[in-house]
């Protein structure tokens, strides 16, 4: 990359980083004040943790104690200044601090994230090239129809099948728990499964598209093979797509599964959450929302310092 | 191209074997485990975080209250070997010599009196409520000397020994060093296992080497796996992966059963019911009108097609709770005498409601509702069915935060921790804060069994209740919930009652 390039591509990361850190701060302010607002008006948590036949002064005891009695400018006041802190206090339901409850899940999640976007790159944009490069092809088309399907298919579908084949009829696999690389193997590939078709059919589109370009036309004239056609010419052109739509499944990714994390018992952020919204554990619920915006915004915001690395009119433009 | 494709395959291929290399169900030598499959793993290690599912599976396993309640219903010493009532506000028990928590420290009344005040405490009262307003009426305790305890109580109130059932006792010096916080991760009790891991993935429990007051356990170690999908437990039971699963669902156990598994059917101390809201006028707030929509359901149908022959019609109090009479049997099924009932009253043509219901609690607790209200259809009764989130919409109208949207709601009649059945009754009284039912004819029994402490009067006085609740319930009585678990032929021993599973009598074998 020549130096001015590359000074270029300094100065628009730079300035994606900076413009991003200010969204970053706008958006946590925003995901906070929304999810304070609608944990308090969906439902009362001093009577979810009085139980079920508690007294209306066991109820004002559980309110007293959490601060639930305070109006609610003082109650969102106190909130603010704790979450800037990183202070979530402590779940009433754990008993533990709500934010460390939250960072034991994430290695799992990240885990179960990586190996099934790893899982998905792979076979998904393979997939893709081959269905994209000859699409006329009789065998590409019944492929097609094959991704079409298997993107019908509900995860919790495709997992339970796989647990009936691989960890009850060939015991080849377990299908719970996560202290072993290979209980990793089954969540994954569910998960990739799930993610798989639509990122094969963009990149499909992409080639397919590409492939009809005027400069693939001339590339081949000046005597361009197949194969230095697809790498050098096809690919670069074709990924941009494929790119944005990764990095908004890894963001969804990052919010946990709970499907594959309910089948597969998966530790992760997912049931957590779920968990936490059922029994209004509004410390729990913060803090686990709070940490997957962080995520989910430093996931966004890579794919748009990797976009530019990628294509180069979008470091022009940007610049 | 195509070689690279290939290639990449066969690497992606070749890394899945390689993670999968010693999957499957690990080779089962050495020390002998019990991995059990569970929907829920409890909250916290702090036994107090909760009432019954699935808290106490694993609390039972670590802890020891004072008293616990056998399958029978009848309150047995744990902690203490006895107790006497010096008056009937006031407790005197003796605690059995020589127990040791398994950290070292001496079960001696400070640590009693230390736990129950501590629950009782202003800090006890607010993050443990949900336990605390079980025995809401205890006022305090004290050491008369170190191996006896005094509890007294607000009102006179026999059921004190039940109520102490729950409150685990925990080492002073460990939860006080610990914390609530630290104590969760790191629970410490006088039970036959210790915990030798608590984590989100699971909880894993050894057996306490200098064995414990209840004897010594016959596994090494159990191991609480979550999986929140009742085909996956399946599964993982199927696949060898779990010994022992529960909250199955009565359809999956015909299968299991022919693949060699012992199915374990629990009782849990409770019924499902559809509560009539009978103080706001109406057909509803007639007993008649009750008695007849009793009469119209098909008990014996639900239990037989939907529970799969595992339950059987609701009568109060099911076997194992106190109180229960094996001489009261369920409101027959008699359409004919329904509609009878419901002409006489002046609905001949029937009339409609609207039930709020609460699905996923119990097993086939949806189908059961269904089939409840195609039985109703048949004598002119129409229901409408709304299912409603637990914590944020039922729990809220049942305190009474909120009003009810319709006539009726899902309730289980639930008699735990107490195990007695006056318990459901006084959620159904007129001084209910959230009353909702109000029978001026049952109202002054069920205050005469609270206010009678002299056990043959007191069980008279239920007696009464109970007799007259089947002839004029205040709700739609429909089939006692049970536990439904099921464990590989290796497992012998298992038993579950009233949320308590004696782990340390399991053999396993590998």
């Amino acid at each position: 990359m020549p130096v001015g390039d590359r000074g270029r591509l300094a100065a628009h990361v730079a300035g994606q980083l900076a413009y991003r850190a200010v969204q970053l701060v706008a958006l946590l302010l925003a995901v906070s004040t929304l999810l304070f607002l609608l944990l308090r008006l969906s439902a009362d948590p001093a009577v979810v943790l009085a139980g079920e036949g508690a007294s209306p002064a066991q109820v004002r005891t559980v309110a007293h104690a959490y601060g639930l009695d305070q109006p609610l400018w003082r109650q969102y006041a106190t909130f603010l200044g704790d979450a800037l802190r990183l202070r979530f206090g402590d779940s009433p339901v754990h008993h533990v601090a709500a934010l460390d409850l939250v960072l034991q899940r994430l290695p799992a999640t990240l885990a179960l994230a990586g190996a099934a976007m790893a899982l998905n790159v792979v076979v998904a944009v393979a997939l893709g090239v081959w269905l994209g490069f000859r699409p006329e092809r009789a065998a590409r088309r019944a492929a097609f129809v094959l991704v079409l399907a298997g993107q019908g298919v509900p995860a919790f579908v495709v997992g339970l099948v796989l647990i009936q084949v691989f960890a009850v009829t060939l015991r080849l696999l377990p299908s719970i728990g996560a202290d072993r690389p290979a209980s990793l193997v089954l969540p994954a590939v569910t998960l990739a499964w799930f993610l798989a078709p639509r990122v094969a059919r963009v990149t499909a589109a992409s080639v397919d598209a590409a492939m009809r370009e005027a400069w693939v036309r001339t590339a081949r004239a000046m005597g361009a093979t197949s194969r230095e056609l697809l790498w050098r010419h096809v690919l670069p052109n074709s990924l941009l797509g494929t790119l944005a739509l990764l990095g908004v499944q890894f963001a969804f990714l990052l919010s946990g599964s709970l499907v594959i994390e309910s089948l597969f018992a998966w530790p992760g952020l997912g049931q957590l959450l779920v968990d936490s919204v059922r029994t209004v554990d509004f410390p729990v619920v913060e803090a686990a929302v709070f940490v997957i915006a962080v995520l989910v915004f430093g996931a966004s915001a890579l794919v748009d310092v990797l976009l530019p690395a990628v294509d180069p009119r979008l470091r022009s433009r940007g610049a | 191209m195509w070689k690279r494709l290939v290639t990449l395959g066969l690497a992606t291929a070749l890394a899945l074997c390689a993670c999968a290399q010693s999957a499957g169900s690990p080779q089962r030598s050495g020390p002998v485990t019990l991995r059990i499959g569970v929907a829920d793993l409890p909250p916290s290690g702090v036994p107090w975080s909760g009432v019954g599912a699935p808290g106490q599976y694993v609390w039972s396993s670590v802890f020891d209250a004072l008293t616990v309640v056998g399958p029978d219903g009848a309150v047995r010493g744990a902690l203490a070997e006895s107790w006497t009532a010096r008056d009937p506000r006031t407790w005197d028990f003796k605690l059995r010599p020589g127990v040791t928590f398994s950290n070292g420290e001496r079960v001696d009344a400070a640590a009693v009196v230390q736990t129950i005040r501590f629950l009782l405490s202003p800090a006890g009262r607010a993050q443990f409520a949900a336990h605390v307003s079980n025995y809401a009426f205890l006022t305090g305790a004290s050491e008369l000397d170190p191996a006896t305890v005094e509890v007294t109580s607000s009102q006179a109130n026999p059921l004190v020994p039940n109520a102490l059932s729950i409150v685990y006792i925990v080492p002073p010096r460990s939860f006080q060093a610990q914390g609530v916080a630290g104590f969760a991760a790191h629970p410490v009790g006088t039970g036959p296992f210790t915990v030798s891991r608590w984590g989100a993935d699971g909880i894993v429990l050894e057996k306490r080497g200098a064995g414990s007051w209840r004897g010594s356990p016959r596994v090494d170690e159990v191991r609480f796996v979550p999986l929140r999908d009742p085909a996956a437990r399946a599964q993982a039971l199927q696949s060898g992966q779990v010994d022992v699963a529960n909250g199955l669902d009565p359809d999956q156990l015909d299968g299991l059963r022919r693949q060699g598994m012992t199915v374990v059917n629990g009782a849990r101390g409770a019924i499902m019911s559809l509560a009539l809201i009978t103080n706001r006028g109406g057909p509803l707030a007639r007993p008649d009108v009750r008695q007849a929509l009793n009469y119209a359901v098909d008990r014996d149908a639900m239990a037989r097609n939907l529970y799969r022959g595992l339950s059987r019609g609701a009568v109060w109090p099911v076997q194992g709770v106190h109180g229960y009479s094996a001489g009261r049997a369920p409101i027959p099924h008699d359409p004919s005498r329904a509609r009878q009932l419901l002409a006489a009253a002046g609905y001949p043509t029937g009339f409609s409601i609207t039930a709020e219901v609460v699905v996923g609690q119990f097993p086939a607790d949806a189908e059961i509702y269904q089939a409840m209200a195609a039985d109703l259809k048949q004598v002119g009764v129409t229901v409408n069915l709304v299912t409603v989130d637990f914590a944020t919409q039922w729990l809220p109208k049942f305190s009474g935060r909120a009003r009810w949207a319709g006539d009726a709601f899902g309730l289980s009649w639930n008699a735990a921790p107490l195990m007695d059945g006056i318990r459901p009754f006084n959620f159904f009284g007129c001084q209910y804060a959230a009353q909702y039912s109000c029978d001026p004819v049952a109202q002054p029994m069920i205050d005469r069994v609270n206010d009678t402490f002299e056990p043959a009067a007191r069980d008279a006085a239920l007696r009464e209740l109970l007799d007259y609740n089947m002839r004029n319930p205040p709700a739609i009585l429909l089939v006692e919930s049970r536990e439904l678990w099921a464990a590989r032929d290796t497992v012998h021993g298992l038993s579950v009652a009233a949320f308590n599973v004696p782990l340390e009598k399991v053999t396993a074998t590998a």
